[in-house]
């Protein structure tokens, strides 16, 4: 008889076992839900803003007459100088509207519809700005994050004009300069200069208006201008060596894509990436 | 009482072949043990049963639709605006087991739609992404809509 009801219980614990772990495994299933949903929530979230990035990123590649591309830790941006964004900033606002029509969760901002350009450079928090007046700025907001500076510039039918440093203390920072011409002529210029100093350089002898592009740099604001004096248009590449980072992107400040799923508390605001690369 | 006490009846019994009466209580404490640890068998199975709804395959269609319809994008073939091409590129990477369909709506209207009819009876994750469709000189917008489902 006390065998029996041992064995009675046992049998029974080993059901209550059985029972609990099936509670168990039920729970947790309920948890797995929520956590699907949440999943599911977060890779439409992710794939709506990465589809506006990408979106953007296209618009800015067959409108805005600019070229931007990586080589290594170098980044080569290519423009016209001058440059009209116009058609660029017509194309974001349909875009904007577009996409405020048919992604209810989906708002893009543009805050700078004007004739500007602005790319920012991170992580090394520099900004390249074009401006409609024959201008361009590259300014390092903090400190330098670049250790060397390459310019081309083609002037088309037009000569190449001569280079000429005008002013410069020698140091260790390298400033190559070079101008081509689409009938082959071409001039290059480098010099190693203190960018604890000012310097600037010119590119004498080109057509109309002052008849030059002056490269200069400010110490103290730490921003170099490219200012285009000729009156032609000039095609520039602008090469900037930069330092190591684990990432790089070049992303649109004016432009910001927001992904909002308030429903669940989710949200993810940026500015549009133009182009970024994991090292 | 229980299983336990049943087998230790039996052998008594089967010792003693003492009769009728302990027979009948034999079986009824048989029959007794036999229902509970059946209703608790049920209810665990039941308990399991629900629980049994395979979540981790849910994400991994969530996962897979996402990342063709990615792939689609950024190799071009959303681009193409031809359901042939988008057909045959999607076929050839989504995985064996699960089907897919894509619809792009451009803002001119224009209405590409891969072949395949969504099924009722199962559980099919959609998603959709913006889109830009380019030519050399011009850009237009559009919304591709993706269905997935297992097979």
């Amino acid at each position: 008889m006390k065998k029996g009801i041992l064995l009675s219980i046992g049998l029974t614990l080993v059901a209550l076992i059985v029972l609990g772990l099936a509670v168990l495994i039920y729970n947790d299933s309920s948890k797995n839900i929520e956590r699907f949903n949440t999943l599911s929530l977060f890779e439409r979230l992710n794939s709506e803003y990465l589809s506006a990035e990408k979106s953007i990123s296209r618009i800015f590649n067959v409108n805005s007459n600019m070229n931007l591309s990586f080589n290594g830790f170098n980044i080569t941006i290519q423009d016209a100088l001058p440059n009209n964004y116009t058609n660029l900033k017509n194309k974001l606002i349909l875009f904007r509207d577009y996409a405020g029509d048919n992604f209810a969760n989906v708002k893009i901002t543009l805050s700078d519809t004007t004739n500007n350009f602005k790319i920012a450079i991170n992580p090394q928090l520099i900004n390249y700005t074009q401006t409609p007046s024959n201008k361009k700025i590259l300014v390092d907001y903090d400190k330098l994050n670049f250790f060397g500076l390459r310019f081309n510039f083609n002037t088309g039918n037009s000569t190449v004009g001569t280079i000429q440093w005008e002013e410069f203390d020698s140091g260790s920072f390298p400033v190559s300069i070079s101008v081509a011409n689409s009938t082959g002529s071409s001039t290059q210029s480098s010099q190693n200069v203190d960018m604890n100093d000012e310097w600037e350089v010119r590119i004498n002898g080109l057509p109309g208006g002052e008849g030059r592009i002056i490269v200069e740099f400010d110490d103290e604001d730490k921003q170099v201008t490219i200012e285009n004096n000729a009156n032609i248009g000039i095609n520039s590449k602008t090469e900037i060596l930069l330092n190591k980072s684990n990432y790089l992107s070049l992303t649109d400040p004016s432009t910001k894509i927001s992904v909002n799923f308030s429903e669940a508390k989710l949200s993810k605001v940026q500015s549009a990436r133009l182009l970024y690369s994991y090292y | 009482m229980l299983g336990g006490l049943y087998f230790i009846k039996m052998n008594q019994y089967l010792n003693s072949y003492s009769g009728n009466k302990k027979g009948i209580v034999l079986s009824l404490d048989a029959a007794i043990a036999v229902v509970i640890v059946s209703i608790i068998v049920i209810v665990a199975t039941t308990y399991i049963t629900k629980s049994n709804n395979d979540y981790t395959s849910r994400m991994q269609l969530v996962k897979i639709g996402s990342d063709i319809i990615t792939v689609l994008d950024y190799d071009g073939a959303l681009n193409t605006l031809n359901s042939d091409v988008i057909s045959s590129k999607m076929n050839s990477i989504l995985p064996i087991g699960y089907n897919m369909k894509i619809r792009i709506e451009t803002n001119s209207s224009q209405v590409v739609e891969t072949i395949g009819i969504i099924p009722e009876d199962r559980y099919v994750f959609a998603g959709r992404k913006l889109l830009v469709v380019t030519n050399s000189t011009d850009a237009s917008y559009a919304t591709a809509r993706f269905w997935i489902w297992n097979r």
